[in-house]
């Protein structure tokens, strides 16, 4: 049971990633690539982890998504229809894209093909392998050598590098002196 | 040899200043002060050749005193003054072929020292003059220098490379120096005829060079000179019908180089267009002393050619032909410097000859020195040290008489006795002792040839020597008097401007030599220039001074009456105010044309150079340059240009593009990297 | 569901997303196949952190959640600065066809 709407989940993910390159207008591939992410955030779901399925909705749909939709607002026409590519364009991109699968595929795969194969085959963890919300601020928190301590101070850092950034990239020079 | 050594020493210094000066002079005309200022820069080349002058009688002196004073101590009355290691060419098995640059002093390279030193001061003081309001004077004086370094350099020298090296410099002030008014055609294409030929005859003077300095282990000419080298290259080389004998195809090579400079028949086509250059260059270069670098050469190999068995037939025959084939032209010219050229021509082939009719009768080797061997070679040596004078003051009258009628042209002149009389006595003096008249100096020249020649039983060219010395007589005698005597035809009052001082001073102090060297010169030349091997031995100068006094007195009576004949009748044709007889126009007989012609012959090399040289040899050697040569290059450049464009695509500027490589890089690495890592 | 198939899925949302970014001719098109692209790795850290790695290495929820949390908290900060760009070339140009910027040319 858990395994069909697993599949079905995979389809539909699959497919409204299809409309999101394919689609010839552009709002339709934003709704699109919204779809998505909502697909992604039941999958982590699925896969137990709810602090991750929280922020994709929260972060990512909720901003960064907003972020996408308000840009297409303001910069296409809504009912325009796009341009496609080259049939050159798309047998090279199709290639490029077999190949990344093949790699990548095989690469994780192998990855994947764990030698004990105790916990390769979805056997669950005991529930106390459930990350609850506690643990992960306690390792999020952490200084020693497997907590995350550093990069959560970094990371401040780079978010505040980008908004400084994208204000002054995105900002209107007419008025102002030179 | 202790006291040789020191005397030799103190004329080092000498020896290098001789060379040193006309260097510096060039260097620093050359390169800075012709162009800031003509006046000095006249003033610090005629001041430098003053010194080399002072320097060379300094050296001639100290040679008299060290070598001629002690014969014992030097070989050859030859010393070498200095002497530096220049190059060495490995032969295999630790042997070297070398050559040394030095100062080396003989009878003929002293009285060559100051022949040159001399006539080109005094060519300096006139230029001076001369070339008051050319504009690019300080050009021309720093030419001249170089010219007199190089021609210094030459004769001075030891071996046949140092030889070689300043003759091909020679050559080239030569050719700056014809073509020194660039601006003119006729000077570039005289210039450019000059320095071709020249180096054409010097091509194979090169073969011949290295084949002999090879095969007999040295350039020096010592060592070439003595009879086991001449021995040792006897012998045949090739198989065939390719096969030669190496002495006479190595001497005649050499020669050819003297065939060239000395300009005889029919390499002589250039020294008549190279009249185009200013008269002090026709007056130092192709009168006193370029031109006879050729006749020094062969006198500086004078044994190797002599035990070759034609070579000297050959220099006798060429240098006959050509003395009186150019005097016959020589007699219908119309331009002043031409028939000066011509006369040069002339009187080279009669120093040729009579290096040539120094060999024994039957053609044998030089084992035996001959007295007439050694009267031949001294009066070759003799006639050019007093054709210097006299031609020389010949071109500088005719380069003051063309400055007054500003024209070269004979038929222009006439009647200058009054306005030129300095000019006209000295030309008087210098004329005559051409034409070999008693008691000047051309007179005692002469005369040592023809008995040379008649005592080694030449009678060939005993015979050209008189018929050129009778048409020498007239041809003078007809320039004289068109251009002093009758009346003036040219178009405008000439030039009523005074002789300049500059320009009539050297032409007086040449008169002095033209008229007297022959009697300074005659117990020089009869006692110490000869062969090296009459030198080795006392017993040979008393037999040449035996020949000379003895049999065929009536040989200078004769010369003496074909001068007269032949003045006389230059004096009946053209003197007695008959104004234009000896100006046949077109309606000349035919043989006249072709004589005043010059007998087509360059005509002839003209056709050779461009039908054979143009259109057999340089069209496809063209052809191969622009299609082959240039057709690789550009093959290989146009690969590089394409590949250059294929890299270009990789920049085109499409962001997706990079992406799409960027993703493929990144792939191949990941993927090797994953499959490798275990 | 088991590793293999989420790796199956990542990988093939991967290549979904690259056939975009190097096909779509607009911008911001082109930014959402990159979002694609991210949102695969995000399922491949949040798959090995439910299921384990090579090797035998014991699943890491925790590990595994973090790292999910702060690739997307980079993945903000870049879609912020992409936008603002995109932001920049419309108002300059007027249009935002990925074929115009090419003045790296070269």
């Amino acid at each position: 049971m858990r395994d069909a709407f697993f599949y079905a989940l995979c389809a539909a993910l699959l497919g409204l990633a299809g409309v999101t390159v394919l689609a010839r207008n552009l709002f339709r591939a934003a709704l699109a690539l919204l779809g998505v992410l909502l697909c992604t955030a039941v999958l982590f779901m699925l896969l137990r982890a709810e602090m991750v399925a929280l922020v994709q909705v929260m972060v990512y749909i909720g901003g960064i998504m907003i972020f996408v939709l308000y840009a297409v607002l303001l910069t296409s026409e809504l009912g325009g229809r796009m341009p496609g590519p080259s049939p050159v364009k798309i047998a090279a991109s199709v290639f490029c894209a077999a190949l990344a699968f093949g790699v990548v595929g095989a690469l994780a795969s192998r990855a994947g093909r764990a030698d004990s194969g105790a916990s390769a085959d979805g056997a669950a963890p005991g529930p106390d392998n459930i990350a609850s919300l506690k643990a992960l601020g306690l390792r999020l928190l952490d200084p020693g050598p497997d907590g995350f301590l550093i990069p959560f101070e970094l990371i401040s850092l780079v978010l505040l590098a980008a908004m400084v950034g994208a204000i002054a990239i995105a900002r209107d020079d007419k008025g102002r002196a030179p | 040899m202790g006291s040789a050594d020191a005397g030799m020493d103190s004329l080092k210094l000498a020896a290098y200043g001789i060379l040193l000066l006309p260097l510096l002079s060039f260097l620093i005309n050359g390169l800075w002060l012709g162009k800031k200022s003509r006046t000095a820069s006249a003033w610090l080349a005629t001041l430098a050749m003053g010194a080399t002058l002072i320097l060379a009688v300094a050296v001639a002196l100290g040679y008299r005193a060290e070598v001629l004073g002690h014969p014992e101590a030097f070989a050859f009355r030859s010393a070498v003054v200095w002497e530096h290691t220049w190059m060495a060419f490995p032969t295999g098995s630790g042997a070297f072929l070398a050559a040394e640059a030095g100062f080396h002093l003989d009878p003929i390279s002293v009285m060559m020292v100051l022949v040159i030193a001399f006539i080109s001061f005094l060519v300096h003081v006139y230029s001076m003059g001369y070339l008051r309001d050319a504009a690019a004077s300080g050009r021309f004086f720093a030419l001249l220098s170089f010219f007199s370094f190089a021609m210094l350099g030459l004769v001075v020298s030891g071996n046949l490379i140092q030889t070689f090296f300043f003759w091909e410099l020679v050559g080239a002030a030569s050719y700056l120096l014809i073509g020194f008014w660039y601006a003119k055609p006729a000077a570039v294409a005289a210039a450019k005829k000059a320095f071709i030929l020249t180096r054409l005859a010097d091509a194979f003077f090169l073969m011949g060079l290295l084949l002999v300095g090879y095969q007999a282990g040295g350039f020096d000419f010592a060592h070439l000179n003595h009879p086991a080298t001449a021995a040792a290259l006897d012998r045949t080389v090739g198989a065939g019908f390719l096969a030669f004998n190496l002495l006479t195809a190595g001497t005649l090579l050499i020669f050819m180089g003297a065939w060239g400079k000395s300009a005889l028949f029919p390499f002589h086509v250039w020294l008549p267009d190279a009249m185009e250059g200013p008269t002090p260059v026709s007056s130092l270069i192709h009168s006193a002393t370029m031109v006879v670098a050729g006749v020094f050469l062969t006198a500086r190999l004078y044994p190797l050619f002599s035990a070759a068995d034609i070579t000297l037939l050959v220099v006798e025959s060429a240098g006959a032909f050509t003395a009186l084939f150019a005097a016959v032209i020589a007699c219908t010219q119309t331009d002043l410097k031409r028939i000066l050229a011509f006369s040069t021509l002339s009187q080279l082939g009669l120093m040729m000859m009579a290096l040539g009719a120094g060999a024994p009768e039957g053609g044998e080797g030089f084992s035996s020195a001959t007295g007439a061997a050694s009267a031949a070679y001294s009066g070759s040596m003799f006639h050019i040290f007093t054709h210097a004078f006299f031609k020389c003051l010949l071109f500088l009258s005719a380069g003051a008489v063309i400055h007054a009628i500003h024209s070269n042209d004979i038929r222009k002149a006439g009647g200058l006795r009054k306005i030129l009389p300095f000019t006209y006595a000295a030309t008087l003096v210098a004329a005559l002792a051409l034409a070999g008249f008693w008691p000047l100096s051309g007179f005692f020249s002469k005369e040592e040839i023809l008995h040379a020649a008649l005592s080694n039983g030449h009678y060939g060219a005993l015979f050209a020597g008189l018929a050129t010395g009778g048409l020498t007589a007239f041809y003078m005698s007809r320039y004289f008097l068109l251009v002093f005597h009758g009346e003036y035809r040219g178009g405008e009052a000439p030039g009523a401007r005074r002789e300049g001082l500059l320009m009539t001073v050297p032409i007086l102090i040449l008169a002095l030599p033209s008229a007297f060297a022959g009697w300074m010169g005659r117990g020089f030349f009869t006692e110490y220039v000869l062969p090296w091997p009459a030198l080795a031995g006392q017993g040979a100068m008393a037999a040449a001074g035996d020949t000379l006094a003895g049999a065929g007195s009536w040989l200078p009576v004769a010369a003496g009456l074909l001068a007269v004949a032949g003045a006389g009748f230059g004096w009946y044709r053209y003197g007695l105010g008959k104004k234009t007889a000896g100006f046949p126009g077109r309606e000349a007989p035919a043989w006249y044309r072709v004589i005043a012609d010059k007998f087509y012959v360059d005509e002839v090399w003209l056709f050779l150079a461009k039908r054979v040289g143009g259109s057999w040899i340089a069209a496809p050697a063209a052809w191969i340059e622009v299609r082959i040569v240039n057709g690789a290059f550009d093959l290989a450049s146009g690969f590089l240009r394409r590949l250059a464009f294929v890299q270009s695509l990789f920049h085109s500027g499409q962001v997706q593009w990079y992406m799409a490589v960027a993703l493929l890089g990144l792939l191949l690495i990941s993927g090797l990297g994953g499959y490798w890592i275990p | 569901m088991n590793l293999t198939s989420c790796l199956v899925l990542s990988a093939s949302l991967f290549a979904i997303g690259t056939y975009g970014l190097l096909t779509r001719r607009n911008l911001i098109a082109a930014l959402m196949s990159l979002e694609l692209m991210v949102n695969a790795a995000l399922i491949n850290f949040v798959a090995f952190a439910r299921f384990g790695g090579p090797r035998g290495a014991l699943p890491d929820p925790e590990a595994g959640s973090l790292f999910a949390l702060f690739a997307v908290g980079v993945t903000a900060a870049e879609t912020a600065l992409a936008l603002a760009i995109v932001i920049a070339v419309h108002r300059q140009r007027g249009h935002l066809d990925i074929r115009a910027l090419d003045r790296m040319h070269g």
